[in-house]
Order: structure tokens, then C-alpha cells, then sequence
């Protein structure tokens, strides 16, 4: 062993300080990464408390909220019975045209020209399809025309009217002639396509 | 309860047990050619202790102790104060010892009574110096008549030793409350207790009342820890409680962090076992969200229905009598007709009341004509639709 030539007091001033230094420099360093790491676990449990609350509250509210899923389920089902459908918007057009053209032959309306509307929307969503239909029917057939199309239980809506009389003075014994153009929407359900 | 060696030392002789349970699992003894060798006679027969470090307990004999009321003493309140003197003046209360008296610490029984013992120094120092080489630091020494008072219960009892009999009187707490010499009786008319010496020789019954007596008892002296082991003891508790300052000081710091990491394991095993579940109510909840948006928007729409009905049917009802509608439009937000009245300026008046209608305007110049044979005026009205509420 090296004999150094230290005396007692030597050693002991050696000894304490390097304990000093020692414990400055693992204070210095090790004071701020407990520090650091500490504060990463409050914010790690903070959050996962919150989440966990979250969690808790979700589990509990399950079975209300299946109660609630089945309920609305139903209500929708029963409305999709009601509803326009077809495999595509074209298709639900199409199938909105052939309910206007049966209330149009039932109020008289002399139809001239249909032109269907539809935007694409994906299978199982609700899309809005539209026909304009352009014709000919005296004022008893337009306002039994109207009302069958707001009442019917397949649920369309006039979205625009235009009505014109050629001869408005004519004389009463000739027969009324209204051009009619009426644009109907209607709410359609899309539904998946089969495959074969 | 851990192994117990008990010693009782006499002339010429030691004797030793090895008590483990209140019970007898090694005994000895080792002759001793006089007083002066006692220690190496221990030696010899510690060398045959089946046990590496016993706690030992040494019991003096009759004619290596004393043990008396203190007589004498200044009034003094404090047994420590009492001892000191005792200790202090050793040769006027005991009878002298050619190499001086250890002091035991002294004892006030119920009378008030001061008791003391007193050990032969370089008996105790011989034995001492025995027990520590071979590594015995736990080491009690007391008088033989102390350690049998404290086995043998209340009453009146009569020890025999080195050809000496004492009669001792054991009161009710166990303490000794009389102590007389008896001359002219030797150890052969004592008898041991047959219960827990059976089988073996009745010589080894101090030894083994030493063993079983009480540490903490009365007369019991405990030797001073050497100065090195005096400077060891006193600088291990300093870095004990330096030790316990850190460890201290670094669980207060990092409590915190360790309690949320506690509790942030505890609250991530907590979601894990609850992983399905929260699984099924999301894909509840968002599967009612999708219904819910679906029967929202389908009842909008049903709202929205007969709107433009309405609106013909409450235009039909304003116009001033006598006018005749040339033509009729209206989408989502305005209107028009052209109509022929009477006077044109009358119909926007009516228009005021519905509610559907509003900011009724002419557009355009308003003409005359004549209509078979009435006048009437032509005029085109435009307006815009109400939002619905």
C-alpha cells in the first residue's frame, strides 16, 4: 500500500471532504431526477385516475345505455319500415319517382317530365333523394297531389313549388290548366347490396 | 428462548450446563488446582460447550460471593446514589478479599433494606478474561444464593456450597428478605429440584440455577465493554443513525414519487381488468350515437314537412277577394306570384298576417287590364319564407 505521509487530521479533512463533494455532486445530480421522475409518476397517475374514473363511470352506465341502444334501435326500426330504400340513392330516386307517380294518377296530375336527384351515400346510412316532376292538373288535383305527399306515411316534403295559369281570365266553363313543377324530397335508407 | 450457559464456580471445581429450553442438552465440568486457575479450568471446559457463543451466566460460590444488608449507610433516597457508596467503600460493608471486590448493584426490599453482593475481583477477572477470548460478550455474573432465591420461590431455603451453608428467606416477590450462615452443615443434606435434574448429578444444580436465573435480576453484574469495543459501539451508532438520517431523508423525497407509482400500478392493473368492458361500452356508446344521429335527422325531417303546403294554403287565405293568381313560385327561401286584382296594392296589406310571409314587396311596374269586362291590375309580388322556429 502507498504510504501517502497523511497525518490524522489530514485524513480527516480528506475524508470530510470528499464526503462533501460527494454529497453536493449527488445532490446536485440526484435531487432533480427524483425530482423529474417524480413528477412523470404524478402526472402518470393523475391520468390513469382519470381514465380509470372514466372507465368506472362507462362500466357502470353500461347496462342503462344498452337499455337505451335496444329502445332507440326499435324506434328506428319501426321508422325504416317507413322509410325509401334501395340499394343505391339512384335506386332510392327511382323508388321515390314510382310513389310520386302513384299519388300523382291518384290526384289527376297529368305528369309530363320526372327528373330524379340523388347524392351517393354509403350502405346503411339515411340519404336525401329528390324528383321534380313537371304536369298539368287544375287546382283541386295540385292541393290533393300536395296533401298526399305530406301525409303519406313514407315521409316526402315539398321543397319547392312553382304553379303557373296560362288563361286566368278564361271563362268558367273551360277546363282549369295548371303547369305545375314541384320538387319532392324524401328521406331514403340505403341499404347493403346483396351479393349473389 | 436462545442457549444459555450456566457456570458455577467453586473451589477446585467448575461446573457447566448448556440449558436450550429450559432443558439440560450438555453438562461438564472442569477441575481446577486452585483459585488462581479458575480461568484456565473455564477454558477447558468451554472447549467442550457444544455451542459457539452462548449468552453465559457465571454463578460465584459461596466462598467467591457475599451477599448481606448494607448497614450503616447515610440516609440516602437514590439506590444509584447508595450503590456508588457501597461500591466506593467496598471493605467496610464486605469482608476484604486479598485482590479486591467487584460490587454488584444494590437492592431495597420491601422492608426498606439495602442489599448488595459482592464478588472476588480476581475470580471475576480470570473468569472474565475465559469467556471473552473464547467469544462470549453476553456475560452475567451473581452470587449463587441470588440465582438460587430467584428459582427457588417464597420460603425459607438452605444452600450448601464448598462445605458452607446459608439459609436464605425468598419473600413473596422473589426477593431475598433474610440470608443467615448455617455452621456445621454441608451440601449433602441439600437437595436438588429432581424434576429438572433427573439423571444428573446434583453437584451441577447451581450451575443450572444459574442459567435459568433472571439477566435483569437483582445482584446480577454485568461487566464493562472493553474501551475498543466501548469506541466501536459509539461509532456504529453514529453511522446507524446517519444511516437512518439518509434513508430518512431520501424516503421523505421520494414518498411521493413511490406512492403515485403505487398507485398508478395499482390504477393500470384496474384498467386492464376492466379492458373488455370498457371495450363493450364504447362500441355501445357509439353505436347509440349512430341511432340517435338517425332518429334526430329523420325527425327533422318529419318536421320539416308541410311546410310549402302550408304556406299556399295561408296565401290562399290572405288575398283580398277577386284576385286571381297567374302564377306561383317558392323554394326554400323566397317566393312569388303574379296576380291579378282589383287593385294590386291591396294584397300586400293581407300578406302582412302570415306569418310564413315576410318582407311582401311589388316588383316591377303594376299594369292595367281589362279582364272581359272588368278592370283589374296586374302586379308581381315577391317575398321571403320565415326560417322555421
Amino acid at each position: 500500500m502507498i504510504d501517502l505521509g497523511l497525518s490524522a487530521r489530514d485524513k480527516k479533512t480528506l475524508i470530510a471532504g470528499a464526503t462533501v463533494v460527494g454529497s453536493l455532486f449527488g445532490l446536485s445530480r440526484g435531487l432533480p431526477a427524483v425530482s423529474a421522475w417524480e413528477r412523470g409518476r404524478l402526472a402518470l397517475a393523475a391520468d390513469l385516475a382519470s381514465q380509470a374514473a372514466a372507465a368506472r363511470a362507462g362500466v357502470r352506465s353500461l347496462t342503462r345505455l344498452r337499455d337505451t341502444l335496444r329502445a332507440r334501435q326499435r324506434r328506428l326500426a319501426a321508422l325504416d319500415s317507413t322509410l325509401l330504400g334501395g340499394a343505391s340513392s339512384a335506386a332510392a330516386a327511382a323508388d321515390l319517382a314510382s310513389v310520386l307517380d302513384d299519388i300523382a294518377r291518384a290526384s289527376r296530375l297529368k305528369v309530363a317530365a320526372m327528373q330524379l336527384r340523388a347524392d351517393s351515400a354509403p350502405p346503411g346510412a339515411l340519404a336525401l333523394v329528390a324528383v321534380r316532376i313537371a304536369g298539368v292538373t287544375d287546382v283541386a288535383g295540385l292541393a290533393a297531389f300536395l296533401r298526399s305527399v305530406e301525409t303519406d306515411d313514407t315521409p316526402l316534403a315539398v321543397r319547392e313549388l312553382a304553379v303557373s295559369q296560362s288563361e286566368p281570365a278564361a271563362p268558367e266553363a273551360t277546363p282549369e290548366a295548371l303547369r305545375v313543377d314541384v320538387l319532392v324530397e324524401g328521406l331514403a335508407r340505403i341499404s347493403p347490396e346483396k351479393k349473389p | 428462548m436462545t442457549a444459555r450457559l450456566g457456570v458455577s464456580v467453586h473451589r477446585g471445581e467448575l461446573r457447566g450446563v448448556l440449558v436450550r429450553r429450559a432443558r439440560v442438552v450438555w453438562h461438564g465440568r472442569a477441575p481446577a488446582a486452585s483459585n488462581d486457575s479458575l480461568g484456565a479450568a473455564l477454558a477447558c471446559l468451554l472447549r467442550d460447550v457444544p455451542h459457539r457463543r452462548p449468552r453465559a451466566c457465571v454463578a460465584l460460590g459461596l466462598a467467591f460471593s457475599q451477599l448481606k444488608v448494607i448497614e450503616g449507610l447515610p440516609a440516602v433516597k437514590r439506590r444509584a446514589v447508595a450503590a456508588q457508596l457501597v461500591r466506593e467503600n467496598a471493605e467496610s460493608f464486605f469482608l476484604r478479599a486479598p485482590n479486591g471486590l467487584v460490587v454488584t448493584d444494590a437492592h431495597r426490599d420491601a422492608d426498606g433494606a439495602l442489599w448488595a453482593a459482592a464478588l472476588d475481583a480476581l475470580v471475576v477477572a480470570d473468569l472474565l478474561a475465559a469467556l471473552r477470548r473464547r467469544g462470549c460478550s453476553r456475560v452475567t455474573m451473581m452470587p449463587y444464593a441470588a440465582a438460587a432465591a430467584a428459582a427457588a420461590g417464597a420460603g425459607v431455603h438452605e444452600l450448601c456450597d464448598d462445605g458452607m451453608s446459608v439459609e436464605i428467606t425468598v419473600g413473596a416477590g422473589g426477593a431475598i428478605t433474610r440470608i443467615r450462615r448455617l455452621p456445621g452443615r454441608d451440601r449433602a443434606e441439600c437437595a436438588p429440584p429432581a424434576s429438572v435434574l433427573a439423571g444428573l448429578d446434583a453437584a451441577f444444580e447451581p450451575a443450572y440455577r444459574a442459567a435459568v436465573a433472571p439477566i435483569r435480576g437483582p445482584f446480577a453484574w454485568h461487566p464493562p465493554r472493553a474501551a475498543r469495543a466501548a469506541r466501536l459501539v459509539a461509532r456504529a451508532q453514529i453511522v446507524t443513525a446517519a444511516a437512518l438520517f439518509i434513508v430518512t431523508m431520501a424516503a421523505a423525497v421520494a414518498a411521493p414519487g413511490v406512492r403515485a407509482a403505487r398507485s398508478a400500478a395499482r390504477l393500470s392493473r384496474e384498467l386492464n381488468a376492466q379492458r373488455s368492458a370498457r371495450i363493450e361500452a364504447a362500441r355501445v356508446d357509439a353505436e347509440l350515437r349512430r341511432v340517435t344521429d338517425q332518429l334526430d335527422r329523420i325527425a327533422r325531417f318529419s318536421a320539416s314537412r308541410g311546410r310549402v303546403t302550408q304556406l299556399v294554403g295561408a296565401l290562399a287565405q290572405s288575398l283580398p277577394d277577386s284576385t286571381a293568381l297567374v302564377s306561383l313560385g317558392v323554394d326554400s327561401a323566397e317566393g312569388s306570384f303574379t296576380a291579378l286584382a282589383p287593385h294590386a296594392a291591396d294584397i300586400l296589406p293581407q300578406l302582412s298576417s302570415v306569418e310564413s310571409i315576410l318582407s311582401p314587396r311589388i316588383v316591377g311596374s303594376v299594369t292595367r287590364e281589362a279582364a272581359g269586362a272588368a278592370r283589374v291590375e296586374r302586379a308581381t309580388v315577391r317575398f321571403r319564407r320565415a326560417r322555421p322556429r
